[in-house]
């Protein structure tokens, strides 16, 4: 994502000043797109792994009883 | 490949063959439980699930569903932390449905860290609690007490330790004998061997050795 994100500033930084103003809001748009992504993904995956270990603790507490 | 798939998508995959496999387990101990419900393998894998779905929303419909006598039983024992008494208690309010231990003892634990603070704390007395170590002898031809004193308690039962029928004996007959409902006492240790600790709320230590001296 961050090498990306410096070619993407590489050809902004190239590009006529005159064009800059719709690029940069489309690219501006586009990686808070990603970040929501990944904030969301992070946050599922954390609450999954979350409940697949306390399943797991749990499930071995009781297996150990049986 | 992981060019266009991040360390978050890695980990979400392997989180999902984890319960890929989980549910696969979990079928095979389905046609292993027929023969072995106690099997550590199968218990396993039902109670992964249990938890896993949140079972405890069944729980959470079953004690609301409990009469106002219920209730009040049902929040003395979570206060002593009673799991086998609210088992019961459950089992009987809600058309015998089975709720585990981990699920009941989940449920103990959020009561106790859900309490105030100042109930917590240095001025509450603790409550009165004595553990007495018990051996049973299963598969004999009458329920009786054998022995009971310092050393603990011996136990003749009918059953054997067949889905907790002789654990319910033991409570029953330990309930009779130190005349106490049945659920003041908590099986702690040993719900699937024959030398158990059980838990007394309510009995100090004397109190205690003065029914066993009396009943010796």
């Amino acid at each position: 994502m961050f090498d990306n994100l410096k070619e993407t500033y590489d050809v902004y930084e190239k590009m006529d000043p005159a064009q800059r103003g719709s690029f940069a809001t489309i690219m501006v748009f586009k990686y808070l797109a990603l970040m929501v992504y990944y904030i969301v993904a992070g946050l599922v995956i954390w609450a999954l792994g979350r409940r697949l270990i306390q399943a797991s603790f749990a499930a071995f507490k009781e297996a150990r009883r049986a | 490949m992981l060019e266009w798939m991040s360390l978050l998508e890695w980990i979400f995959i392997v989180q999902l063959v984890l319960l890929a496999s989980a549910g696969l387990f979990w079928l095979i101990g389905r046609f292993m439980g027929r023969d072995a419900a106690n099997d550590p393998f199968v218990v396993y894998f039902q109670t992964f699930w249990k938890v896993f779905l949140r079972r405890r929303m069944a729980l959470a419909a079953a004690v609301s569903s409990l009469g106002a006598e219920k209730a009040r039983q049902y929040e003395e024992m979570k206060e002593s932390g009673n799991v086998e008494g609210i088992k019961e208690l459950l089992r009987e309010a809600s058309d015998q449905q089975e709720f585990g231990d981990s699920e009941v003892g989940a449920a103990v634990v959020q009561a106790r860290k859900e309490r105030p603070a100042a109930e917590v704390g240095e001025q509450a007395p603790p409550p009165m609690a004595t553990t007495i170590a018990v051996t049973v002898v299963p598969f004999s031809p009458r329920d009786e007490l054998v022995s009971f004193g310092r050393e603990g308690a011996v136990i003749k039962v009918t059953t054997g330790p067949d889905e907790g029928t002789a654990n319910k004996a033991v409570i029953d007959l330990l309930s009779a004998v130190l005349s106490v409902k049945a659920y003041q006492l908590t099986l702690v240790k040993g719900h699937y061997r024959p030398n158990k600790v059980v838990q007394i709320a309510g009995l100090d230590e004397a109190q205690v050795l003065a029914k066993a001296a009396a009943f010796s």
